[in-house]
């Protein structure tokens, strides 16, 4: 690769510009500037080094140029980014709600009841609600994260714990028990992020998701309610261990997002 | 005497109104423009131009095309929109009533 096309490659691939189109163009801009620089500087008889060097010296840091390009097109980003999360956040919830259902469900018929009980009507809705809060509770948070450049994860928490915190009063006017379910979701959430920033490693982070959830699940009130229940208590442990495996799977999708999608074109 | 930088920063889009008012250009052209009007006095650095040029574009001031010049070869040409004439004509008087000011300082007592 010859010297201009690393320096237009460098500006690119900081520059923050989503649109594979713009880029392109862009490109071909800064290659046009480029060959009239050379040409000129040839016409002036120089060696190829030294022109090399002229050239760069006069274009500029391609940092400089491609931080500029980045503030140009920042309003841009930010519309794909969020546009981005709203997918990403329906997809992970439907994938959620179906891999935790599908254990209840396999639970509760392996225990020999029906798969009605393993959601009760008046249960159903106060689970949607937590599976909801903690899904897109825990992917706000990775994606606020990205907004902030000092103490990021306690901003997005700040961020995403008002946005939550107001859905959750909201689902609680039209749904009596499910906002709570929801902002107690939310909080689990974050639990989940601070977790997974201390403990390193990925077994480790589902041991550390797997003791923090089933430890909720034993304190939950319903089951010191009716603690007399076996299945009870099992069908709980195993809800909330189902949804320790889809927090790591959370991870795992929003890590492939972002290496392979996003910072493709925001890096 | 070389100009400060921070100064050629802020002028930069004054310099790209002023140059596009009287005809288009693509970047390279501002650049030489530039530089032979000032005596090489404004020598900023080339690729910083072009995000500038961009900026302009998107706030509805400045439009671009492709078009092949007089060696045969393809290059984006910048022209002013109407509002980037005006926002030209509005800048150039905010600068004169400024550097009028700066020099009233400087030669008065």
């Amino acid at each position: 690769m010859n010297f201009e096309e690393r320096l237009i490659e460098e500006v690119l691939a900081s520059s923050g510009i989503v649109s594979a189109r713009r880029r392109g163009e862009v490109a071909r801009e800064l290659r046009a500037h480029l060959e009239d620089a050379i040409e000129e500087a040839r016409a002036a008889e120089l060696c190829e080094p030294d022109i090399a060097q002229l050239i760069a010296r006069r274009f500029g840091g391609p940092e400089e140029i491609a931080r500029r390009f980045a503030d140009v097109y920042r309003a841009e980003r930010r519309a794909v980014y969020f546009i981005a999360f709203f997918i990403l956040a329906a997809a992970a919830l439907v994938a959620v709600s179906a891999f935790v259902g599908a254990v209840q469900i396999t639970v509760a018929i392996g225990m020999g009841h029906t798969a009605d009980w393993a959601f009760p009507p008046d249960h159903l809705t106060w689970e949607i609600a937590l599976l909801a809060g903690l899904t897109l509770g825990y992917l706000g948070l990775h994606f606020t994260t990205h907004l902030f450049k000092q103490r990021r994860l306690a901003k997005a928490f700040l961020l995403t714990g008002g946005i939550s915190t107001l859905a959750g009063l909201g689902l609680e006017v039209w749904l009596p028990g499910s906002g709570i379910a929801f902002i107690g979701a939310f909080c689990c959430a974050g639990a989940v992020r601070a977790l997974e920033t201390l403990c390193a490693g990925g077994w480790r982070k589902l041991a550390g998701l797997a003791a923090f959830f089933s430890t909720l699940g034993l304190l939950m009130p319903c089951v010191l309610m009716r603690a007399q229940s076996s299945s009870v208590w099992i069908m709980t442990t195993v809800f909330c261990l189902a949804i320790a495996v889809s927090c790591r799977f959370m991870t795992s999708m929003v890590g492939i997002f972002d290496r392979r999608i996003l910072r493709r074109n925001f890096v | 005497m070389e100009l400060d930088r921070e100064l050629l920063k802020g002028s930069i889009n004054l310099l790209i109104f002023r140059l596009l008012s009287q005809r288009d250009m693509y970047g390279y052209e501002i650049i030489q423009e530039a530089s032979r009007r000032s005596e090489n006095a404004f020598q900023f650095k080339e690729g910083t131009l072009y995000p500038a040029l961009h900026q302009l574009q998107r706030q509805g001031y400045l439009r671009s095309e492709w078009r092949t010049g007089a060696n045969g070869r393809r290059r984006k040409y910048y022209s002013l929109t109407a509002k980037g004439r005006k926002q030209a004509e509005q800048r150039r008087q905010l600068w004169q009533r400024f550097t009028a000011a700066i020099n009233a300082v400087l030669t008065n007592d």
